[in-house]
């Protein structure tokens, strides 16, 4: 029980190691609560960066100077964002929330303690984290590194070697805190991420919409991904990073505080840490960039935009392969099948699976709610291209991979609904780029 | 006016999360098992079974010193079930030797090196060293002369 206690609670550590970025001026345009859930998936990924690169120089991880570490990082990084005390003091304003505000809030909250309870009471386990995830962070927090004669045992490849190490990092931290994996503790990050999303997102979404949208679609998104996570079983796997980190992601890149240096910052921070935590969240990280310097060129220079937006996950992810080059264990990631050894002639049943798998999940309700809203958005602006079009991209991405198997079915029953879970997110935020109507009481920043 | 042009979408965003969340809660375990802690992070996402296995090796890792070498196998013997059995074993017994039976749904006859043996099934017609933990789900063997 303690062990637990101290496993999860040493996951405050990441808003800590935030902090002194979020506490910047630039970032006050966001409420104390929004910024809170930034630091949190920001201080995660700075952390698994350190981890990382220290692994990398061959040094042995310890969880205060590794908080240090982080934090110091967070500070420096305040010299890459810009004073905009003045625009963020215009943004502060707060009007009494409405009873619809309220509600959407309170259903927000509802959501993430159905979370807590799934994972609490051991419903929302994924079998993942007993096969892959806890032990391979077991075995690192035991070395104190990412363990090399783990990655080397060819009987534990199932372990999938070069897989991106943010949510092993994570959970290898926390273990070296609590001296050991806890395995229930590890099930809460489900709720905990939830949490974190749930706190940020209203907050970020006020640039792209006025406040009682933005709250209102982040009631939609938490809950779907609540009510997705007990049905899907994510409890204590890497799917709950990454909703944190790309929904987040998103949110800011269709959003006003994109167009300035600290939001592109915090923006390449979230993305670093969606291509950390799951393989997917490489190709997010490049269409959404790649679309995001396309679609606002006018308000952005192109080349440090796209510095401070890959900058981050490039290091992060050139670390860990650095990592696996110098100890000889990989050079990228392993092979899904041949690239073009595709079976075309399972496209049918492929697709079909798909729809039945996500179909199963409520009904596809989590999908079709975010699509009907889109579908009644009045006055869409072309920036909402940009989370459609990631999302169309990854659909097909991930309907790809799924034709590199001669038999998929297996393969799409236990992993459609949660790789294609953030596709949801994605549809609600671009259904919140429309026109400005003039109540947006945030619009300095609002772009779309 | 720009209120009720906006409501559809706003009662969608809403009601679809109202809905989700309640869809969510009806899907809990009950309330009696919502108040007690769960024997293990398995007990209401897995089979039955698979929570058995689960508690049989947390037990296990109490009678299996540090540093012994283990191997899990099936009674009977089925090579697909120990494969799940070694990657079971390699997580819940970390700073022992976990020999692997199968890979990949393949024998490899490792546990014949191993120091214990963990059984999974009825206890075998003929015992592989002296029992040193029996659980419904299975037994835990210390070999002869190891």
């Amino acid at each position: 029980m303690r062990a637990g206690l101290v496993w999860i609670l040493s996951l405050a550590s990441c808003p800590l190691a935030a902090w002194p970025l979020l506490a910047h001026g630039s970032y006050r345009r966001f409420s104390l609560a929004c910024r809170l859930g930034l630091a949190a998936a920001v201080g995660s990924v700075l952390i698994s960066a350190w981890m990382t690169l220290l692994a990398l120089a061959g040094l042995a991880w310890r969880t205060i100077p590794l908080v240090a570490l982080a934090a110091a990082t967070a500070f420096l990084l305040r010299f890459l964002t810009e004073p905009e005390g003045a625009r963020s003091l215009a943004s502060a304003r707060r009007d009494p929330a409405s009873l619809f505000e309220k509600l959407a809030l309170a259903v927000t909250a509802a959501a993430v303690l159905a979370a807590l309870a799934a994972a609490a009471s051991a419903a929302a386990t994924s079998p993942d984290l007993l096969m892959i995830w806890g032990p391979k962070a077991q075995a690192f927090a035991a070395a104190r590194t990412a363990n090399t004669s783990v990655l080397r045992d060819p009987l534990l490849d199932y372990l999938h070697v070069s897989y991106p190490p943010l949510v092993t990092n994570l959970y290898a931290f926390a273990s070296m805190a609590a001296g050991r994996l806890a395995w229930g503790a590890a099930t809460l990050t489900f709720p905990l991420c939830l949490a974190a999303l749930g706190l940020a997102l209203p907050g970020v979404l006020r640039s792209v919409a006025p406040r009682r949208f933005a709250r209102a679609a982040s009631a939609l998104i938490v809950s779907a991904f609540g009510f997705l996570g007990n049905e899907l079983d994510v409890a204590g796997n890497g799917d709950p990073w990454l909703w944190l980190f790309e929904v987040l992601a998103m949110a800011l890149l269709v959003g006003g505080a994109a167009t300035t240096a600290s939001g592109q910052l915090l923006a390449g921070l979230l993305l670093a840490g969606a291509i950390c935590a799951k393989v997917e969240g490489l190709p997010f990280a490049l269409a959404a960039v790649a679309l995001f310097l396309a679609l606002r060129r006018k308000d952005i220079r192109i080349g440090s935009a796209a510095v401070r937006l890959l900058l981050p996950g490039a290091v992060c992810l050139g670390s860990w392969f650095a990592f696996g080059a110098t100890r000889r264990l990989f050079y990228g990631y392993e092979q899904y099948g041949r690239f073009l050894d595709i079976h075309w002639e399972r496209l049918g049943p492929v697709l079909a699976d798909i729809a039945r798998f996500l179909w199963r999940a409520g009904w596809a309700l989590p999908w079709l709610l975010p699509v009907a809203a889109l579908l009644l958005a009045r006055r869409k602006t072309r920036l909402a291209l940009l989370p459609i079009v990631v999302a169309a991209m990854l659909a097909v991405f991930l309907a790809f991979t799924y034709l590199h198997s001669p038999d998929a079915s297996l393969w799409i029953e236990w992993s459609a609904g949660r790789v294609f879970s953030p596709l949801l997110a994605l549809l609600a935020i671009a259904s919140l780029c429309r026109e400005d109507d003039g109540d947006q009481s945030e619009s300095n920043f609002t772009a779309c | 006016m720009r209120s009720r042009r906006d409501a559809p979408q706003l009662l969608l965003f809403l009601g679809g999360a109202a809905t989700l969340t309640a869809f969510a809660i009806t899907r809990l375990p009950p309330l009696t098992d919502l108040v007690h802690a769960p024997a293990t992070p398995f007990d209401h996402s897995a089979p039955p079974a698979a929570v058995a296995q689960y508690r049989l090796f947390v037990e296990a890792a109490a009678v299996v010193p540090a540093g012994a070498s283990v191997a899990s196998l099936c009674a009977p013997r089925n090579p697909t079930c120990e494969t799940v059995l070694h990657r079971e074993a390699f997580a819940l017994l970390p700073g022992r030797k976990v020999l692997a039976a199968a890979v990949w749904d393949t024998p490899t006859h490792s546990e014949d090196q191993a120091d214990f043996l963990i059984i999974v099934g009825p206890k075998p017609a003929t015992p592989p060293g002296s029992l040193v933990l029996e659980t419904p789900a299975g037994s835990v063997w210390r070999r002869s002369g190891r």
